[in-house]
């Protein structure tokens, strides 16, 4: 009890910093729009095919990001939790370099690769593979991109960890008792590594979701998600009480997942247990 | 049912040599304990076996075929790892029942095979439970029965008993033994408790840094170690260090510090008057004589240890060395206490002191 007590205190001055800067003011938000307009803008969003397709947009671009990244970020993740330790401290450390990089400025190096006469169609049409430059800046495929590379570390290092809390002898008892690496891939790597697929699913799910910096930049002005149209909304529109019910909208849409997620998963995660055997 | 041949099979890890020059080979049916010290390449050897790690050279050949390019899921080979390696998100019985159904057999057949097999290990009724709802030696036993259900033609243990309770290790080796001889499966047990080898296996190999030290059966092993480090190994705690004299009617004379110890050798001994030698006994065959003779030197008792079946002493002033006796009958002696003891010359091991020659 008493250490219960100690920790709670520990917890309380983040807490209350969440509480005062971010909870008070979500709540204060939606008094507000409710009392200004009622649900109007609610239901205005609803009724609206514009705003459903940039819901749609926003859904589908984060969906392809979160699978493109597992597809990627799997094998890698693999390979580092398989590998000696030395190197594999070498390799978090390239992954985690990104990150010294803030997203403005990745996404200003994807416009150089990615543009008319971006580097990318230069190469190509050196090549003579083109003949036309592609157009991929300030379209959905270079959101989906620079998403992906924005978000794939967050994968990957989600992976790993659970990876490697798998016992190479597990995979050994499995090629032991006749299963092929395909099959102890899909009846035992695979299950055991469900955690991490799922931790590293929501997260990047979620990031993609509310992401602002990367659509802004590589998706043009007719490209629209979620949060460019909240801030569209403010400072275009001034029409807060769209942007405030826009904001709720995404984080419904994203409780509403994560809560499909934990449901779903939730009896399997708690068969697995602590993971490992004793 | 298969032959295993291991031919100068060697393994090495960078500049570490594991596996060195192993040459062995194993009778269909024939169960063999690998023993040695951690880190002497006992697990490397079952590795290379099942196909885990490739071997730097040598031929492994599975009734007489080498098995080198066949990868591990078709190799057969059952393999007990000593963490046991469950598959945490399956129950005993999928766990048991895994290899059953990759190999497609009807789901009746998959079932009676697994819980004929749960029945044998003792495990009736845990079918359902999750490896991390059991306890060490029942996870054990499970790992067990996984590795046995799909009767591989070659099995592998690696330390099956090392985890469970006295009681219930002497019944699981009554039952490996029972059921490897009843499927008759080529067996190779891994283990660095001499006694379980001895009672297990039809031949024990002692191993030390990668290299093959005896092979030979349980009571050769046990009664005759090649060499000091075999006798180490397998529980002998007396060792003296002495001279040879010229052997005499089968008897060897050796002078340790002031005593003389004659060995029975008949001719057997490759050691020439002079040399160093070590002299090993085991702590059983040491008796107490009433009454001087020859092999009979007198010490004192430093410490005296109660064993229940033996009492353990410690006696010095016979020799340079410490001498273990134990003896059967219940006698107390007291620290100080002066004994006459009798080291029987056919019970005595004569080895050239190699360790001399090492050093320099």
């Amino acid at each position: 009890m008493e250490r219960k007590k100690q920790a709670l205190l520990l917890a309380l001055p983040a807490s209350l910093a969440l509480l005062l800067f971010f909870i008070f003011p979500m709540i204060y938000i939606l008094i507000r729009t409710l009392a200004e307009n009622g649900t109007a803008d609610f239901t205005a969003f609803f009724t609206d095919p514009f705003y459903l397709d940039i819901l749609w947009t926003t859904l589908r671009v984060s969906l392809i990001s979160t699978a493109v990244s597992l597809l990627l970020g799997y094998p890698t993740a693999y390979y580092m939790a398989r590998t000696p330790s030395r190197l594999k401290q070498a390799m978090v450390i390239v992954i985690l370099f990104p990150f010294l990089v803030s997203a403005v400025v990745r996404s200003y190096g994807w416009m150089v690769i990615l543009g008319t006469n971006g580097l990318l169609n230069q190469f190509l049409m050196g090549l003579g593979l083109i003949s036309e430059p592609l157009k991929i800046l300030n379209t959905e495929t270079a959101v989906i991109i620079g998403m992906i590379h924005l978000l794939i570390p967050y994968m990957i290092l989600s992976l790993v960890g659970v990876l490697q809390s798998i016992d190479p002898n597990v995979e050994y008892a499995a090629y032991s008792l006749g299963a092929s690496p395909m099959t102890t891939f899909t009846r035992v790597i695979f299950p055991l590594s469900t955690p991490g697929i799922i931790s590293g699913c929501v997260l990047v799910f979620t990031m993609s979701m509310t992401s602002y910096v990367t659509p802004k930049l590589l998706g043009g002005s007719k490209f629209r998600m979620m949060a460019t149209m909240v801030v569209q909304e403010i400072n275009v529109s001034f029409d807060w009480g769209a942007a405030a019910a826009i904001s709720y909208i995404l984080l419904a849409v994203i409780l509403a997942v994560q809560v499909v997620v934990v449901l779903t998963t939730g009896k399997y995660m708690k068969r697995m247990g602590g993971g490992k055997n004793a | 049912m298969a032959t295993l041949e291991l031919q100068h099979l060697t393994k090495k890890f960078g500049d570490f040599t594991a596996v060195d020059d192993m040459n062995l080979s194993v009778a269909e049916g024939e169960m063999i304990a690998l023993l040695g010290g951690s880190g002497c390449g006992k697990t490397t050897t079952l590795r290379m076996i099942a196909g885990f790690t490739e071997p730097f050279s040598g031929t492994i050949l599975v009734d007489g075929k080498d098995v080198r390019s066949i990868p591990p899921y078709r190799r057969n080979v059952g393999i007990f790892f000593q963490n046991y390696a469950l598959f945490p998100h399956m129950t005993v019985f999928e766990n048991v029942a895994f290899g059953l159904k990759l190999q497609k057999l009807p789901k009746a057949e998959i079932r009676e095979r697994v819980e004929n097999m749960l029945s044998l290990v003792k495990l009736v009724g845990l079918d359902r439970r999750y490896p991390r709802e059991l306890s060490g030696g029942q996870q054990q036993r499970v790992a067990l029965a996984r590795a046995m259900v799909t009767r591989p033609t070659i099995l592998l243990l690696d330390e099956p008993l090392s985890n469970l309770d006295a009681k219930l290790r002497v019944e699981m080796q009554v039952e490996i033994k029972r059921i490897q001889k009843e499927l008759g499966i080529t067996t190779i047990i891994v283990t660095h408790d001499h006694e379980e080898a001895v009672s297990l296996a039809d031949r024990v190999i002692v191993m030390n840094a990668g290299r093959v030290q005896q092979i030979g059966t349980p009571q050769e092993i046990f009664d005759r170690p090649v060499s000091p480090f075999v006798a180490d190994f397998m529980g002998f705690s007396t060792f003296l260090h002495g001279v040879a004299g010229p052997e005499e009617n089968g008897l060897l004379p050796v002078k340790c510090g002031s005593h003389t110890l004659h060995v029975r050798t008949d001719g057997g001994a490759d050691i020439a008057p002079g040399d160093a030698c070590v002299l090993t006994i085991r702590s059983e065959n040491i008796a107490l004589a009433k009454e001087p003779g020859d092999n009979v030197v007198s010490g004192q008792v430093r410490t005296s240890t109660y064993k229940g079946h033996t009492t353990r002493l410690e006696v010095t002033g016979c020799f340079d060395e410490t001498v273990y006796p134990a003896l059967s009958e219940y006698t107390e002696h007291k620290e100080g206490e002066t004994v006459q003891l009798y080291f029987p010359p056919e019970r005595i091991c004569v080895y050239k002191d190699e360790k001399k020659m090492e050093d320099q």
